[in-house]
Formats: C-alpha cells, sequence, structure tokens
C-alpha cells in the first residue's frame, strides 16, 4: 500500500504547492507590473529626448541648407529661406542687414550653392541647443567670371524652441 | 471546470452521506484518486453546492485532530480546485512572462534620421570626447617622436584600422622625418552625429598646425567624421573620414 498512499499523498500536496505557486507568482507578476511601468515611463522619456537630437538636427541643416544656397537672381527667395528658420537676435541682425547684402548680390551677380555633408549635436537642452554643420559648395560672382569656387564651411548654429519649433538664434564660422 | 458540473446528477444521496467519517472510508486504500467515480463524485459535490459549503471546513478541522496514520489517508482535495489552481499558476506565469519580455525581450531602438542617437546623454557625450581626443592623437605627429606617435595613435584604434593606419605610416615615413615634419591638431568643435550603444559617429572640427623644415607655419581646417566602436578597451576609432 506505500506506492498508493504516497501518490495519495502526493495528491493532497498539490493544491498546496500550486497555492504556494500562485502566491510567489502573485508576487512576480506585481513586481513584473511595477517594472514595466517603470520601464515604459523610462523608454517614453528616453524617446523623447533621443527624438529631440533628430529634430534639432533637422532643423540645423534646413538653416544651413538656406545659408548656403543664395541666388542673386532671387534674393528674396534666398533672404525669406532664412528668416524662415530663424528667430531673436539673428533673425534681427538679418533682417537688419539684407537690403544691402541683396544689392551686394545683384552688384556682384553672386551665387552660391551648398549641401550639407554632415551635422551633429555639441549641446542639448529641453529648449535650446547648440549644432554644428560641415557644408561643401561652391560659389561664383562677375570677378570670378562665373567659374566655381569651392565653398565650404564648418558652421556653428544656436537653436532655440519656440512656439514647438527649432529656429536658429545664432549662426557664427567655427573659424 | 464549468461552475455548473454535472447538472442533471440527481440529489438522491442525502447529506448526511458526506458526513467527515464517511468520506475516508470511501476513498480507503485507492491508488489513484483521479479516475475513481466515488472520489469525482464527491469531490464535485465539496466545490460545487453552496448548500453543503458550510459543513465542508468543520469536517477538514476534523481531519486534522485524526491520528497520523488517518490523516494519511485524507482524501485529495476536490479536483476543481485543482484545476482552478493549474489554471491561475498558467494564467499568472504567462503574465508575469509578458512583463518580463515588456523589460527585458524587446531589441533596443534603431538608429535612423528621426532618432539619431538611441543611447543616454552622458554615454554619447563621453563617446563623441573619446573619438575627438582620439582624432588628435592620430593626426598629431613629429619627426622626433615618430614611432612612438605611431604606436599611441595605434592604441586608439580596432585591430583593422590600426593596420591600415601602421601601414600608410610606415609608407610616408622616411620622407615626413627627412623634412622635419611636425603636425599638431586642436579640436575647434566636436558633436554627435549618430549614436547607439555600441557605435558612435562624431563630427569633429580639427585646426591642423604642419611646420615643415624651412618653410612657414601652415594651419588647416578640417572636418573629419570620426567613427568609434565600444570595446572591453574603451571606445576605439574604427574609421576617420575627412569631407
Amino acid at each position: 500500500m506505500t506506492p498508493g498512499r504516497a501518490s495519495e499523498r502526493g495528491a493532497a500536496r498539490l493544491p498546496v504547492l500550486l497555492t504556494v505557486l500562485v502566491v510567489v507568482l502573485l508576487v512576480a507578476c506585481g513586481v513584473g507590473g511595477y517594472a514595466a511601468f517603470r520601464e515604459h515611463d523610462n523608454r517614453a522619456a528616453a524617446q523623447a529626448e533621443q527624438e529631440r537630437y533628430g529634430e534639432v538636427l533637422e532643423a540645423a541643416r534646413r538653416m544651413a541648407v538656406a545659408f548656403v544656397n543664395i541666388d542673386y537672381r532671387t534674393p528674396e527667395d534666398s533672404f525669406e529661406a532664412v528668416a524662415d528658420n530663424a528667430t531673436g537676435e539673428f533673425l534681427e541682425q538679418y533682417e537688419g542687414s539684407s537690403e544691402s547684402l541683396v544689392d551686394l548680390l545683384t552688384t556682384n551677380e553672386s551665387v552660391m550653392t551648398g549641401a550639407v555633408r554632415s551635422a551633429a549635436v555639441t549641446g542639448l537642452d529641453a529648449d535650446s541647443a547648440t549644432v554644428i554643420v560641415a557644408t561643401n559648395g561652391s560659389v561664383s560672382n562677375v570677378s570670378s567670371n562665373d567659374e566655381q569656387t569651392a565653398r565650404d564651411f564648418r558652421l556653428r548654429l544656436d537653436l532655440l524652441l519656440v512656439d514647438g519649433e527649432w529656429r536658429t538664434n545664432n549662426l557664427e564660422f567655427v573659424g | 471546470m464549468s461552475v455548473s458540473g454535472p447538472g442533471p446528477r440527481p440529489p438522491k444521496r442525502p447529506l448526511g452521506a458526506r458526513t467527515p467519517t464517511a468520506r475516508p472510508r470511501k476513498v480507503a486504500g485507492r491508488t489513484s484518486g483521479a479516475d475513481d467515480p466515488v472520489f469525482d463524485d464527491s469531490a464535485e459535490d465539496s466545490a460545487e453546492d453552496v448548500t453543503q459549503e458550510a459543513p465542508e471546513p468543520e469536517a477538514r478541522h476534523e481531519h486534522v485532530e485524526w491520528p497520523v496514520e488517518d490523516e494519511q489517508e485524507r482524501p485529495p482535495p476536490s479536483r476543481r480546485t485543482t484545476g482552478l489552481l493549474v489554471a491561475l499558476v498558467v494564467l499568472l506565469a504567462a503574465v508575469t512572462a509578458g512583463e518580463a519580455f515588456y523589460v527585458y525581450g524587446q531589441d533596443d531602438p534603431v538608429v535612423s534620421a528621426k532618432r539619431p542617437v538611441v543611447t543616454g546623454k552622458v554615454a554619447a557625450t563621453s563617446a563623441v570626447d573619446a573619438a575627438a581626443r582620439s582624432a588628435v592623437d592620430i593626426v598629431s605627429s613629429s619627426f622626433r617622436t615618430y614611432d612612438e606617435q605611431v604606436d599611441l595613435a595605434a592604441s586608439k584604434m580596432t585591430d583593422s584600422f590600426a593596420e591600415e593606419f601602421r601601414q600608410t605610416k610606415a609608407e610616408i615615413r622616411e620622407d615626413f622625418i627627412a623634412q622635419k615634419t611636425e603636425v599638431t591638431a586642436e579640436v575647434a568643435a566636436q558633436g554627435v552625429v549618430q549614436a547607439s550603444p555600441e557605435q558612435v559617429v562624431a563630427l569633429v572640427f580639427l585646426d591642423q598646425s604642419t611646420t615643415k623644415a624651412g618653410t612657414d607655419l601652415n594651419v588647416a581646417q578640417y572636418k573629419i567624421l570620426v567613427t568609434v566602436v565600444r570595446t572591453e578597451g574603451g571606445w576605439l576609432v574604427s574609421q576617420m573620414e575627412t569631407i
């Protein structure tokens, strides 16, 4: 009878074991739920911060492209493109000097074309950022007899988040 | 596991049939309770019939007070309870597994134009620092300490990139030393182009000063994409591209 009794005892213990297992799993479930909840929050925060890199790089690239593409035949378009991406002091300076720049462009029949070769974030906050941009391009004007001269730039842009849009409030050459 | 159980079972058995003393007798000597119809019957009774729930605790209480030998013959608990517990275990295990998968099992986000950085800010910044410092070491050179400089530079690179670098440096060594050339470099700006836990691309603006015997100082501005990869020995340069 011993094997029979043993299996009976086993059968009797099964619910106890299962109950213990249920309790253990309940605890694991609770801990796991908390961890998943925390992880969800962390991921959302990380994603928001990491996508900010993409947003400021895109805005800085847009500004750099506007800045290195200027055609004396359509000066307003060129200036508008820059102004659209600018804010604050830089916008004021740019608008203040645009008339004399247009004159200069027209007189020299200047055409500058360029593209962004690479852009990188050097500093980033919730609402401000600094980006460096490398551009490759060329310039031609009357004095160069319309010959293209290579014109590459190393730019540093400071950007601010204004009404949900990243706009440049300072642009300088990294000499 | 249906709550209604075997519905049409006739209530022919009086309540008294479920007296505590009757139960052990019924199952005594059984080798396996699961297939026993008698066991089945009484088991379902205890779980389903609300009116019979009341005497149940008392009955169990009596069991505890029985002699040890008798207690060993206590009937296995209800199949229904066991089934319920198994279902609970399965459910909770599934939920726990799901939670674990959410926390640990998912792939890391991938670098994209929308999300060029998929690491923490501190990790990305330190990788960019390493990339810029390494770039200075790699570009710098002197006819006085040519070989030491090559070794230093190579120590900042992955094996394959170091091999390539040493080959180039060996080819220009003679002229470089003969002209008493010295190259120093300074970082003008540095930033992160993209970053993952394993690989970071940095943009470094480097100002490089070159002197040779009999010539003036020549300063050149460079834009360099430096790729560093994570290794046991820290961030090592795997690629440098002047743009």
